[in-house]
Order: C-alpha cells, then structure tokens, then sequence
C-alpha cells in the first residue's frame, strides 16, 4: 500500500477511536470531505440504507430519461474498457441520487450493500465517495481506498466528474469506481474524456433546438446555417467513434495506441465546442452587446469553421493580416457579417476558385478594413476577381 | 444485391472526413466486413461500380456528389445495394423515407446501434436473395 493508503487508513482508524480528522494525514479535498461528513453525521462503520422506493425510483429515471439516454453509449465505453477489472459505472442525479450503473456481476449485483438505482450518496449519507464529494467540491475528485470515510467502500477507487449542460450548470455525476489501483490511472484519461463527450452531447442537442429556431423564424438562413451545423457535428462523430475504439484497445492493454486515439478524442472535442460556439453567433438573432473584440481570431474561427464547405466547394481559402487587430462591435452581428461575405465570396469563385481574406488597420487607426477578394475558378464564367471590402470601428 | 459471395461480406464506406470513415472501417473490419473507403461521392460511384459491395454506408454532405445524389445516380444505374443513410442532418429521418431510403441513422450514432442496423440490412439481403 502507498503512504497515501497508509496515512487515509491510519486517519481513519484515528477517526473511529478519538471523532478528530487529522488533517495532515489526508490530502486537502479528502480532508475538506471527511470534515463535511463528520459534521453531517455520516457512520464510517456503514453507508446509511438511504433509497428512494420503487415507485419513487422509477419516476425519477423516467424524469431524467434524457440524461440517462444520453450518457449510456459513454456508460458502455468505460465498462468495456474496464474490461476483465471488477468496476462499475455510475450516474448520479444533482441531488447525488443514484439514476443508472453499469459493470461486471459481481460488483453490481454480488454484494447486497453495493448502491442500486436510487441510492443516495451524498457525502452526509456515504461520507467521501465518488458522487456526494464530487457535487459537493464541483470538481473532478478522485478517492483512493482508505480514503472514503466508510470502511465498506475501502475496497474500490473512485473516481467522479460533475457534469454541465450548456448554461454551465450541474446536472449530475459521472462516476467509476476500480478495485485496481492499475486499472484507475488506466482509465483515468478515457473517463474524462467521456465526461466531455456528454457534456458535447448536451451542445448538440442546443445546436438542433436552434436550427428548428432559425428554420421557423429566418428560413432564408436555414440552409448555411443547417450545412454549418452538419460540419460541427461531423466532428464530434468522429470523437466518438475514436472513443469507442479506445475503449476496445484498453480493455486488450494495447495502451498506446489507445491514449493516442483519447487524444485526439479530446482535441476534436475542444474544436466542436469552439466552433460551436461560433455556430451559436451565427444562429442568433438576438442583438448581441457592443464590445472589443478580435476581428483577427473571429475570422480565423470562421475560416475553420467553413473548411469544410470550402473543400465541398472546392474553394481555396487564404488569409493575410500582419497582425491580431481588435474591433468594437457587436459579435453576433460581426459574425453574420463575414459569414455572408464569405459565402458571397465562395459563390464568387466558384469551383477551383480562391477567396483571399485580408485584414488591416486604416492608416486613421479608427477602423479595420476586411476584404475579400474572390478569384474565380479557370472553368468559371466569371473572369475578373471580385472585391468585397467592408468596414469596422476599432473604438 | 450485387454481389452473391457471402463469404466475404463486402461493405463501402462513403466519407468524406478521413477520422470518421477510417475509424469506422477499423471496426467493421473487426466485425469481419471486408471495407472499401470512399473520399467523395464520386469516389463512392466508382468503388461500388467496381467492387460489387453487398452494403454502403452513405454520408450525405460530401465533394463531387453529395450522398443524395450518389443513391439516385446508382439507382439510375440500376444498380440496387442496400444503403445506410448516415447524415447529421435535422431531419434525416424525413428526408430519408421522403427518397424511399429505408435505413438511416444520424450522426452522431450510437455504434452498437449502427451495428445492428448493418447486420439486419445484411440479414435482410441475404434473406430477399
């Protein structure tokens, strides 16, 4: 056992005799949770048999059907990178009430005393765990063995994640508790990254309520903004299949390759929610508030944005500005903006085409010029380049 | 279907992101599908001409042609593989029974479920033969 093990269990068994938690002996978030669990009145001895009824359970999953739904490719993910490991994955409620697990027999069902769907388990009822002190610190925790404040969860090593929906609020606890210390740093990455996946999966359930917005209220702008969405979307595709295969890899211990494919899991996850937050702009047509911002970094999101619709078009993009130049403006309106110049631009060149993007300070320093030059295609009708300039106050 | 060996069982993925389609690949191979990759609609047209694949996956936002139209091309061509409509697209599910396409899933899908939805198109061919 590690000195960490050694010091948790020693300040556990401390705890039992004299009721002091000695803070030294336990890291800081541990320390933090053993202190709420002792003032709430949590037995160290055994987990308090708090659980909803049937009936209460049963309503409980059907309220958060979605949320279960939606996490339950992730559940498998994890349980079958697990592999062979005894383990089980949960999610939690925000109220720390257990709504579904996952994981081998004798785990879930080998032991009476093991949580079941409506379980609580917050820290008032089951001291340090992977659920009630995640929710209670609003932040990935991790807690080794001896370090959960009741001895019957000694055995496993848990590990929990909150997860936000897209307003950035708690909506309940990923969690995977391994009784193989190996097993955890193991699946360490690929729980995380799971973690961001469902949280991706809450955006792209907010992209497919605004597109039916757009649909309903500008439909003129249906049709970019539903190819856009499409385009972000493929991304996140590609996360989840590279996740799936990962968690095939780490269940045959063919570890490299699977911390490659999380990786990048991770990056492609990153970039759909930058570009969906820029999709956001665009298919918002509320008036945003006036603010500084970097024209520079906005093009440059859009150009990565319109990539893929510049290789369907098969335009070639340029850019050309010496450098980042800030503008006073509106965001979303800035965006729409170069989104409609861009498309104009596009449409301009046409197929083999280039479209030049150019920013620059006027010599006045009081606004930002962007142009866009469309050159056409050799098997275009349209010979001359096109010129597209507008114009943007820096102050 | 086109091609009646069903030792091999023989698959097209159409795709124009490189990541989604060779992961992809990666796992129906694992499922014992022998995959051929397509980069486009065009590229699609060609491989499933030349290769006489039982099924292809078909993403429908893709240079040279899109999905949609790739599925009406080979019909034209008489050509009558079963196809998996995969599309990110809101209304997938319209747009596909609209074109009389029967088996859709969008992205991003559930993998398990896609893989069912291939073995009971397969089941399916292989049943109607």
């Amino acid at each position: 056992m590690s000195t960490l093990g050694n010091n948790s269990l020693e300040a556990g068994r401390i705890y039992r005799v004299t009721g002091g938690i000695r803070a030294e002996m336990l890291r800081q978030e541990i320390y933090r949770a053993w202190e709420r669990a002792h003032l709430q009145g949590a037995n160290p001895y055994a987990l308090k048999a708090e659980k909803l009824s049937s009936l209460e359970t049963e309503r409980l999953i059907d309220k958060h059907s979605y949320l279960i739904n939606l996490v339950r490719p992730y559940f498998r993910n994890l349980s079958q990178a697990a592999g062979q490991e005894h383990h089980a994955v949960m999610l939690s409620d925000a109220n720390a009430i257990l709504l579904d697990l996952i994981g081998d027999e004798q785990t879930v069902h080998g032991s009476e005393s093991f949580p079941s769907p409506g379980s609580l388990l917050s820290e008032a009822v089951a001291g340090a765990n992977g659920i009630g002190t995640t929710l209670a610190e609003e932040n990935y925790v991790e807690i080794v063995a001896s370090e959960h404040f009741i001895e019957g969860f000694h055995p496993f090593t848990c590990q929990g994640i909150p997860l936000r929906n897209e307003k950035q609020e708690i909506i309940g606890v990923l969690s995977i508790s391994l009784r193989s210390p190996q097993a955890r740093q193991r699946l360490k990455e690929i729980f995380l990254c799971a973690s961001r996946g469902i949280e991706a999966e809450f955006i792209i359930a907010n992209l497919e309520k605004n597109i039916h917005r757009v649909l309903t209220s500008n439909p003129d702008d249906y049709q970019p903004l539903e190819e856009l969405r499409q385009d972000i979307i493929q991304g996140h595709h590609a996360a989840r299949l590279k996740l799936e295969i990962s968690s095939r890899m780490l269940a045959v211990n063919r570890l490299d390759y699977a911390m490659k494919l999380i990786q990048q899991a991770e990056k492609s996850i990153q970039m759909f929610r930058q570009r969906a937050d820029i999709w956001r702009n665009l298919a918002s047509f509320d008036v945003g508030t006036v603010q500084v911002i970097s024209l520079t970094d906005s093009l440059g999101g859009l150009v990565d944005l319109l990539s893929t619709e510049a290789e369907i078009r098969k335009v070639e993009v340029m850019t050309d500005w010496q450098e980042p130049i800030t503008v006073t403006t509106d965001l979303r309106s800035l965006f729409r903006q170069l989104l409609r110049y861009f498309l104009q631009a596009f449409e301009s060149a046409g197929k083999g085409g280039k479209v030049k993007v150019a920013a620059a300070m006027m010599p006045n320093l009081e606004s930002a010029q962007v142009s866009f030059i469309a050159i056409p295609g050799l098997n275009t009708s349209q010979a001359e380049p096109a010129n597209y300039v507008f114009y943007i106050p820096i102050k | 279907m086109m091609n009646e060996n069903l030792n091999n069982r023989k698959i097209v993925i159409a795709d124009d992101d490189d990541d989604s389609r060779e992961m992809l690949a990666f796992l129906l191979e694992e499922e014992g599908w022998e995959v051929k990759q397509a980069k486009d609609g065009k590229e699609a047209i060609e491989i499933v001409v030349k290769y006489q694949p039982h099924l292809l996956i078909l993403d429908n936002r893709m240079p040279e042609l899109t999905g949609l139209e790739v599925y009406q091309q080979l019909q034209q061509q008489g050509i009558n593989l079963a196809v998996i409509f995969a599309t990110a697209y809101s209304y997938s599910e319209e747009l596909a029974s609209s074109l009389g396409i029967s088996y859709w899933v969008t992205k991003p899908y559930d993998i398990p479920y896609l893989l069912e939805t291939i073995e009971s198109v397969w089941e399916n061919s292989v049943t109607s033969l």
